[in-house]
């Protein structure tokens, strides 16, 4: 028996490296990507992960973005087109006519067949079009100084339950976003894309009381003609014509409009369950898909709007799988998602040993010809929050953001997979200059900051926790950074991770002093990025760090109104400028979308922000 | 009494083999906060992702951190946290509540032993790592603002008393149970009567005759827990409620390398502290089996 033990107690250490080494062998074993004959040609598969809302008004982050911009449509939508496709208006706004638009579908395989071949160089320009309104109106100037626009709703506007689309839905559903009493929560993004709109921004803060929601009227038959509306900016013409004004001339409102918070929701389903707030599940919207199965950390089913307004979508659906877990790459390689995303360690396999330290022989050729990579416009950075203790000391944060090593770490770490942010706008967005430097690292300048500080050094700063969303104990990035930190200023960092969900309801509360966020452009305007994130008036869901600095605050109010548009780049270089010395934000890197796509697929294109594609995506054998 | 223990432990190979292996991992633990080659959470020490060399004999993990290092140095973590719980979970709280339980019979007894009964009834794990998860935060701002022990914090010693001690409220049911029915049995007995005649008191009684007798149950009881802390201090670490970084822990590396991908091209990374983490829980297994032997062969 004891003999017995002891070569039990072998077996079990050689089995142990067995099995790992069985993991380790079926890995690199690759599947021949391809054409497999099963494939159906009505389902694409893709990976995801589960939205925080599917309620627009309540949007606020890219993943929830993403499927609420399929399911949901506003007055205005965005769209990727060639440089020469779009025409410009005054203020600098790209945009397409309906006309345009109709042809999309014809023109858009040709058209990214292009971009991929020519990757970063493309000439591929974010461009606002008319979605549910038939075209982009003119600004009407009003002899107050105020500006209005007057939309036209398609005739063929309707929600997916085949109800017609009319003023007073855009009406009800404006309002209900600018709701400070609305149920479950008010909106955070309201004050954002909203608060151009006279005496929107009164109704958001609570300042007037909204009559929408009288409880009273929860059980009464609701008639929408009979909406009263709150927002003396919002005007019904008549039932297929909107008038919106706002309290200066902004060319870049427009832009607002094409985001999640302004799109249009059915007001008999929302009222009707405004109690138990289910319809989200199964929301009717006006997009080009409908949302027929959600089950959440599972998957979520799209099924095409086959009377869609902008011509039927190509696919009939999309399941999204929502589980994670495994290997992105092998369920690729087994043809369980079609597309997916390339991380740092797979990206030797598609770009070849020189970017990762793996063996050659892990490059894959075949894997390589389907990869393709194209711009983001994003940020990624980590915040200091202005008015907690340690980051109160503008010296303390601009000690932390100079003990970073961003071109390594874009560069070494993260494989080339990013670019080095050294402003906060990115590239893609006017106002973006490759050459500016920002605060440069510099380890000895930022240890001597550090004990200039008030707060005398590392030993002073007290508890520090870098917050991160994720799950366990320990964050890629994170351990990166707060490596570097420990290792140039000998400040000792711990990490926290927070599930998704409820990290960005701590942040917005402003609970966190020190954390890892990214920013991904709503529109392409500088003031998607400088005025949302750093105005002082913002509240601190957006403003998280709670950045208020007069003279920002100033600059960023001039460019709210600048009609020229090189004048108004200007205003916004120089409060990107002070901004980022004084550092609240240190901006680490700007994204590229990295993924692999089957060769089957056709239409697909990662967007450099969340702009709704899917339905110019199909299976073609 | 112990020498005799000692003899009987040498006599079987299966306890010198696990006495060995225990020896030789606590050893490793102590040699290799003092020998380690690389600072275990040094980054960029070497190339990222190098395979097992002379230089670094596990390889480097995806900072270029040494991975002999990092072993050590969870291995380290390992040990503390084994030894804190022999000497508070395993020697304090079960034999006390062993022994007071059975000595005293009566109300003491059945709040004792229900109380475990309970706590046994519900999945230990589930309830470590809700103890864990809960009170952190409180607990974290105690050593923090109320005590000011910064460097208690800093030095990962906070966390670890804080597993040991979620582990500890609840590993003591099956010891105390088995020493109270001990206890039971030598409590009767004539020599008991008689120092309790003498009018010895009851604490020499309990610590003085009884404990004694109890030594290698104390070491069975012990034992057969080791595997279950060892293991609970992984997965708690492994989930986040545990040590965290920038201290080392077996749960924070698998954390790390859970990516499939990661793995089957490195499969080094999982394979080194993989063998120890197996040799920690199989020592204490084997240990366990021989003290049951020797426990066993005493009744006879």
């Amino acid at each position: 028996m004891k003999k017995g033990l002891i070569y039990a107690m072998v077996c079990l250490v050689l089995i142990t490296v067995l099995i790992t080494g069985l993991v380790a062998g079926c890995g690199t074993k690759t599947a021949n990507p391809g054409v497999r004959s099963e494939i159906d040609t009505s389902t694409i598969y893709l990976d995801g992960s589960d939205p925080l809302t599917m309620d627009p008004a309540l949007t606020g982050d890219a993943s929830s973005a993403f499927y609420i911009e399929e399911v949901f449509g506003g007055l205005l939508t965005l769209v990727l087109v060639p440089k020469d496709v779009a025409k410009e208006k005054e203020g600098g706004i790209r945009y397409i006519d309906s006309e345009t638009l109709m042809q999309m579908p014809k023109n858009w395989q040709q058209w990214i067949s292009k971009w991929i071949v020519q990757g970063e160089k493309a000439d591929a320009k974010v461009a606002m079009a008319p979605d549910l309104c038939e075209e982009i109106p003119e600004p009407i100037y009003n002899p107050d100084g105020t500006v209005s626009y007057v939309f036209k709703i398609r005739n063929n506007a309707k929600f997916h339950d085949g109800r017609e689309v009319t003023a007073y839905d855009f009406q009800y559903s404006i309002d209900r976003a600018c709701d400070s009493h609305l149920r479950p929560i008010p909106s955070t993004t309201a004050e954002l894309y909203l608060s151009d709109i006279i005496e929107a921004e009164d109704m958001i803060r609570g300042r007037i009381e909204n009559r929408v929601y009288r409880e009273k009227d929860i059980n009464e038959p609701f008639d929408i003609t009979k909406v009263i509306g709150d927002i003396p900016g919002i005007e019904v013409l008549d039932k297929k014509t909107l008038k919106i004004t706002i309290d200066a001339p902004k060319p870049y409102f427009l832009w607002k409009l094409t985001y999640p918070t302004a799109f249009v929701v059915d007001k008999l389903q929302v009222e009707a369950d405004i109690q138990k707030y289910n319809w989200t599940r199964r929301p009717n919207g006006t997009g080009p898909f409908k949302l027929t199965s959600w089950e959440r950390r599972q998957k979520i089913v799209l099924e095409r709007n086959k009377d869609y307004h902008l011509g039927m979508p190509k696919t009939e659906r999309f399941i999204v799988n929502l589980a994670g877990g495994g290997s992105p790459l092998m369920n690729f390689e087994e043809n369980e998602v079609y597309i997916t995303g390339i991380g740092k360690t797979t990206v030797g396999k598609v770009r070849g040993p020189e970017y990762s330290s793996y063996d050659p022989e892990v490059y894959d050729a075949e894997l390589a010809k389907l990869y393709i990579e194209t711009p983001s416009v994003d940020v990624y950075y980590i915040g200091f929050n202005s008015r907690m203790k340690p980051f109160d000391d503008m010296k303390v944060r601009q000690a932390f953001a100079m003990a970073i090593d961003k071109e390594k770490l874009a560069h070494e770490y993260l494989m080339d997979l990013v670019l080095p942010a050294h402003g906060i706008l990115p590239p893609g967005v006017a106002g973006y200059r490759p050459d500016f430097k920002g605060l440069e690292f510099n380890p000895d300048k930022a240890r001597q900051l550090l004990k200039e500080s008030k707060y005398g050094g590392p030993e002073g700063l007290g508890r520090l926790i870098l917050h991160v969303s994720g799950k366990g104990p320990s964050d890629k990035l994170g351990e990166k950074l707060t490596w570097e930190w420990k290792q140039n200023l000998g400040v000792e960092i711990e990490i926290e991770q927070t599930d998704f969900g409820t990290y960005i309801e701590d942040l917005k509360k402003g609970k966190y002093a020190l954390f890892e966020m990214g920013w991904i452009a709503d529109y392409p305007d500088a003031e998607d990025f400088l005025d949302l994130k750093f105005h002082g008036d913002r509240s601190v869901a957006n403003n998280e760090v709670r950045y208020n600095n007069p003279e920002v605050n100033k600059l960023l109010e001039m460019a709210r109104i600048e009609s020229n548009p090189e004048k108004r780049v200007q205003l916004y270089q120089q409060a990107e400028k002070i901004i980022v010395e004084e550092a609240p934000w240190l901006p680490l890197f700007h994204g590229k979308n990295n993924a692999v796509i089957k060769p089957f697929i056709k239409g697909y294109y990662s967007p450099p922000m969340v702009i709704p594609i899917l339905r110019f995506v199909e299976i073609v054998k | 009494m112990i020498g005799r223990l000692f003899r009987e432990i040498f006599h079987r190979r299966l306890a010198k083999i696990s006495l060995a292996m225990i020896l030789f991992l606590f050893l490793m633990a102590v040699l290799g906060a003092v020998f380690a080659p690389y600072d275990y959470n040094k980054q960029e020490v070497g190339p990222n992702f190098q395979g097992p060399s002379w230089e670094h004999l596990c390889g480097t993990d995806d900072y270029g951190r040494d991975m002999f290092s990092r072993i050590l140095g969870a291995t380290g973590t390992t040990a503390m946290v084994s030894i804190l719980y022999i000497v508070f979970g395993g020697l304090i709280i079960t034999v006390l509540l062993g022994i007071i339980s059975g000595y005293y019979g009566g109300w003491i007894d059945t709040l004792i032993m229900r109380t475990g009964e309970i706590l046994y009834s519900i999945p230990t794990l589930y309830l470590v790592l809700l103890i864990a998860a809960t009170l952190r935060p409180g607990y974290n701002n105690f050593i923090y603002e109320t005590l000011g022990w910064q460097w208690l914090a800093q030095t990962g010693f906070a966390d670890l008393v804080l597993v040991f001690g979620a582990i500890s409220l609840f590993a003591w049911v099956v010891g105390a149970k088995t020493l109270r029915a001990r206890v039971l049995q030598i409590r009767e007995l004539g020599y008991i009567e008689a120092a309790k005649a003498l009018g010895a008191s009851d604490f020499r009684i309990m610590f003085h005759h009884i404990l004694p007798n109890l030594l290698g149950l104390i070491i069975l009881s012990i034992t057969s827990t080791m595997g279950f802390v060892i293991g609970t201090e992984i997965a708690l670490s492994f989930l986040g409620f545990g040590i965290r970084p920038p201290h080392p822990s077996f749960g924070v590396m698998f954390f790390e390398m859970q990516s499939i991908d990661l793995i089957s091209a490195h499969p080094y990374l999982l394979i080194f502290p993989g063998i120890v983490v197996v040799l920690w829980i199989l020592s204490f297994s084997l240990l366990r089996i021989s003290a049951t032997d020797i426990a066993e062969s005493r009744k006879g």
